[in-house]
Order: structure tokens, then C-alpha cells, then sequence
């Protein structure tokens, strides 16, 4: 089990790493390093929130994924089509509200899970 | 052009896009007295014999604010392309408000009906990318900033500079010096205007912050006086709220933008076309925006221009003192306030520079100059 929490810390480490440095590079207006940053933050909480979650709330571990992760990215790569080519009459950059509403409760529920587990254990 | 009837489809959002849009119109009408204008628009476009398919007056709404009003916009979305559909008019004139006029747009290039933008959004200062957007929905632009042409020019769209109708309405307005002479009677000649905008969000964001810093000018000024230009009577609920959560003397003035600014020596105002009101006037001024943190941390990659405020981004250089605040900080725009206030130098160089912004910008003619550019493409289409 402590092995398993050690892992868990890890996956805590990049999470909280990776979205400070997305929202800095975001900020700074840096595309690249966000993206990078960004994709790792996702990537990183996707396994996190599977190995806390799925197990025992498969259906939480879905709306999860729906709302906090499909949805966002889904978002995000609208916009970047209407950057490129002025796809939609309309201002596509309040998406970027919803990006970074959602993207730190991602965070935040993965945190509570990891805790609640820490306390559990 | 031959002689006949055209209809022209004319949408305005914003009450500043009103005024604009009704001496547009009346500019045509001079012209050209048989079009008939169809559209969306407020009192001044209706008084300008627009036939309204909607009432504009409450529709002013900003960024996420514009998600409450959405099936409201929906409908008068179906209901203007319906008309377009039925009616086919010979060009559509958008003003501004492209948060909704680029769906008019887009449904009038798919019925192949010209698209005219008067009074460009500000696609310079944030969303720069939404100029592609731009170049496929409209056939003319006309731009009231000297520096859009180039940005426009740029992107590959037909523009033209036709000056700022702003200057049309003040020429054409006569100042009442004897409201001027009755608010200096009343308040002294130590006048601060406090000019916070247009929308109620703006106000309610920047007024709080301006009687802020009001407090602590009147301590350290204790002959100053404070006016509140209040653009709307429907904001003067608002307003008069605010203010009585403050302490300091104010006057609310209701209209009368002119004269407030005339009679002040120094006016503090939001970021809009409020502040080239004030230039025109040759007074000093200090542009305070304020945004939230949140709202900061989410526009602050896509704020290309290092100016916020219009008379600084028309100078290309800080002419008048300006800042973006996510907090509020009264003590900025008290120390700034002081500065004009009792440094004559300074106070000198401000309005100098002001003088040769004007003398540069500040011509009438625009709304003429306009439907003479509007007049000249329809008369390239046949009708």
C-alpha cells in the first residue's frame, strides 16, 4: 500500500508541477511550453484519477473524464481552429474561461481522492 | 445611382453605435433620399426613420454577461435573417457589437447581399486572429482610427479611413456654457468628473474605485469637487447607490457629457471613446480600467497593444496616465490625480500633447465621408 501512495505522490508531483507551469506559460503567452504543460497535466491527472478512482467509482471515473478532461480538450481545440481559421462568428476565447474553470477542479478532485486514500490506508 | 427605392439593413448594438448609426443614415438619406433602413437599432436610429425589427435599449452586454440574453439573441438572430431572406436588401451596415453582427454578417454573404462594417471592433487591442473572421464576411470596411487601416490593409480587407463620427457630433453639438457656468457656480472651479463608461458592468467595476480615490483627493484637496457623468438615465439607480455607500460630495449630472468635462480640470474616465471626448476638450485626464484577477489571467496573453487607453494608443506614446487594475488602487490614481492637479508642468505637457493629438484626429465629416464610401459600392452592385 505504501508503495502504491509513494506512486500516487508521484502522479501528485507532476499534477501540481505541470499545471502551475501551464498556467505560467499560458499567462506568458508562450503556445509551445503550454501545450507541452497542459498535455502533461492531462495526461498525468487522466492515470491519476483512474488508478484513485475507477476501481470503485467507475461512473464518477467517466464523468470525470466527460466534463473535466474530454470537454476541456475539446474546447481548447476548437479554439485553436478558430485561431488558424476563423472558423465561428463567435469571439471563441471565452472557451479559454471554461478551460481554466475546469482544468484546476480536475486538480482539486484528484487531491480530495488522493487524501481521502492517504486517510483510508 | 438610378433613381430607386433601396432597402438597406442597418444593426447597432451599442448606444454609442445609435448615434452613430443614426447620422449615417441621415448622411444617406441627404444623398440618396430613397433607402428605407430596416435593422436593430435604439432611439436615435428610430428617430432617424430606422423601422426597428427589434428594441436594442437593454442589449449592451460584455463578455460572459452576454450568456443571460442568449435565446433573446437567438430569436432577434432568426427573426433579422428571416428578414434578409424575405426582403433581400441591397447592402447590410453593421456597426460595431460583432459579438452579434458577425451572425448578420455571415447570413447576408450567404445570401450575397454586400456587407459594410462602420466602426470596426477593436480586433487590434485583443483577439487579434478574429480578423480572419473578419476578411470573410465583409466586402467594405470603414475604420475611425488611422492606425486600423494599416492593421486592415494588412489582413487583405477592403478599408477605408473615414475619421471619427465622434468629432461630427461634437462640431454639431453646441456646448451649454450656461449648464458649464452653473456647475462651476454650484462646485468651485477645483471640478474632478469622474466618467466611468457606458455599461452597467463598467460601472459598477470602476465607480467604486474613482469615489475611492475621491476620499483621499478631498483630504488632501479639500476645495475639490466631484461630478458623476451619468451617460444613461437607466444607470442613474446604479450610480446613486454607489455613491451612497461613499462619503464624499458628488453630484450626479445626467447627460450633458460635454458640459461635465468642459467644466472639470481634471477628468478621470474608463478606458472607451470617452476619453477622446475629454481630449477634444483639452483636459487632462487619467484612464483607469479594471478588470478581475481571473478575467486578467485569462485576457492578459491575447492584450497586444500596450495601451489601454485610445488617446495613448492614438498618440503611440503615454500622453495621459493610464492603468489596468485587477485591484483596485485608489492611491495610483490619487497620486496621479494630485500630479495634474498641482504640477503645472505637467499639467501643460498633458493638454499640449492632447492639443496635437486633435489637431491631427478631431475633423468632422466622417459619417459623410462614409456614406459617400457606402453610396460608391452601391452603386458598383446592380440593384
Amino acid at each position: 500500500m505504501s508503495i502504491m501512495l509513494g506512486f500516487f505522490y508521484v502522479f501528485l508531483l507532476i499534477a501540481s508541477a505541470s499545471l502551475i507551469a501551464s498556467a505560467m506559460s499560458y499567462f506568458f503567452a508562450k503556445i509551445k511550453s503550454f501545450s507541452f504543460t497542459l498535455l502533461l497535466f492531462y495526461t498525468c491527472n487522466t492515470f491519476f484519477s483512474f488508478f484513485l478512482i475507477h476501481n470503485n467509482h467507475a461512473f464518477f471515473f467517466y464523468t470525470i473524464v466527460i466534463f473535466l478532461i474530454i470537454f476541456p480538450i475539446l474546447c481548447l481545440i476548437l479554439f485553436a481552429l478558430d485561431v488558424y481559421y476563423g472558423l465561428f462568428c463567435i469571439d471563441t476565447s471565452f472557451v479559454l474561461f471554461l478551460v481554466w474553470l475546469l482544468t484546476p477542479v480536475l486538480f482539486i478532485v484528484n487531491l480530495v481522492s488522493y487524501i481521502l486514500k492517504v486517510i483510508h490506508a | 445611382m438610378p433613381e430607386i427605392s433601396r432597402k438597406i439593413f442597418i444593426s447597432a448594438g451599442d448606444p454609442s453605435g445609435d448615434i452613430h448609426g443614426a447620422n449615417l443614415m441621415r448622411c444617406l438619406l441627404e444623398k440618396y433620399p430613397n433607402i428605407t433602413f430596416y435593422g436593430l437599432g435604439r432611439e436615435n436610429m428610430l428617430q432617424s426613420g430606422l423601422h426597428g425589427l427589434h428594441d436594442m435599449s437593454q442589449k449592451s452586454l460584455m463578455w460572459l454577461h452576454a450568456l443571460t440574453e442568449i435565446s433573446t439573441f437567438l430569436r432577434m438572430k432568426k427573426e433579422c435573417i428571416h428578414f434578409l431572406m424575405q426582403e433581400r436588401p441591397c447592402a447590410v451596415i453593421l456597426i460595431d457589437y460583432c459579438g452579434f453582427n458577425f451572425y448578420i454578417a455571415s447570413a447576408a454573404k450567404k445570401l450575397g447581399i454586400s456587407v459594410i462594417y462602420y466602426i470596426s471592433p477593436q480586433l487590434w487591442a485583443h483577439g487579434p486572429w478574429r480578423v480572419k473572421k473578419m476578411k470573410k464576411l465583409v466586402d467594405k470596411l470603414l475604420v475611425i482610427y488611422p492606425f486600423e487601416k494599416s492593421f486592415y490593409d494588412n489582413a487583405g480587407i477592403p478599408v477605408t479611413y473615414v475619421g471619427h463620427p465622434l468629432f461630427d457630433e461634437i462640431h454639431k453639438e453646441d456646448v451649454d456654457e450656461g449648464l458649464v457656468a452653473e456647475l462651476k457656480k454650484q462646485l468651485g472651479e477645483t471640478i474632478i468628473s469622474f466618467l466611468p463608461g457606458s455599461r452597467r458592468q463598467e460601472i459598477g467595476r470602476l465607480l467604486p474605485l474613482f469615489l475611492q480615490s475621491a476620499a483621499l483627493i478631498h483630504q488632501t484637496i479639500p476645495s475639490a469637487k466631484f461630478l458623476i457623468s451619468c451617460n444613461n438615465e437607466q444607470h442613474f439607480d446604479l450610480i446613486s447607490a454607489i455613491t451612497k455607500e461613499f462619503t464624499v460630495p458628488c453630484k450626479i449630472v445626467v447627460g450633458n457629457a460635454h458640459e461635465v468635462i468642459k467644466a472639470s480640470i481634471l477628468c478621470i474616465a474608463g478606458a472607451g471613446t470617452i476619453t477622446l471626448q475629454i481630449a477634444y476638450y483639452l483636459k487632462p485626464m487619467i484612464i483607469a480600467y479594471k478588470i478581475s484577477p481571473f478575467a486578467y489571467f485569462i485576457a492578459k496573453p491575447f492584450l497586444i497593444t500596450p495601451f489601454i487607453g485610445l488617446v495613448n494608443k492614438l498618440a503611440s506614446k503615454m500622453i495621459v496616465p493610464e492603468r489596468l487594475m485587477c485591484r483596485g488602487n485608489p492611491a495610483w490614481l490619487v497620486n496621479q490625480a494630485i500630479q495634474l492637479l498641482n504640477n503645472p508642468q505637467k499639467r501643460q505637457a498633458c493638454i499640449h500633447e492632447l492639443s496635437l493629438l486633435m489637431d491631427e484626429i478631431a475633423k468632422p465629416g466622417a459619417s459623410e465621408h462614409a456614406a459617400d464610401e457606402i453610396l460608391n459600392l452601391l452603386r458598383s452592385k446592380p440593384s
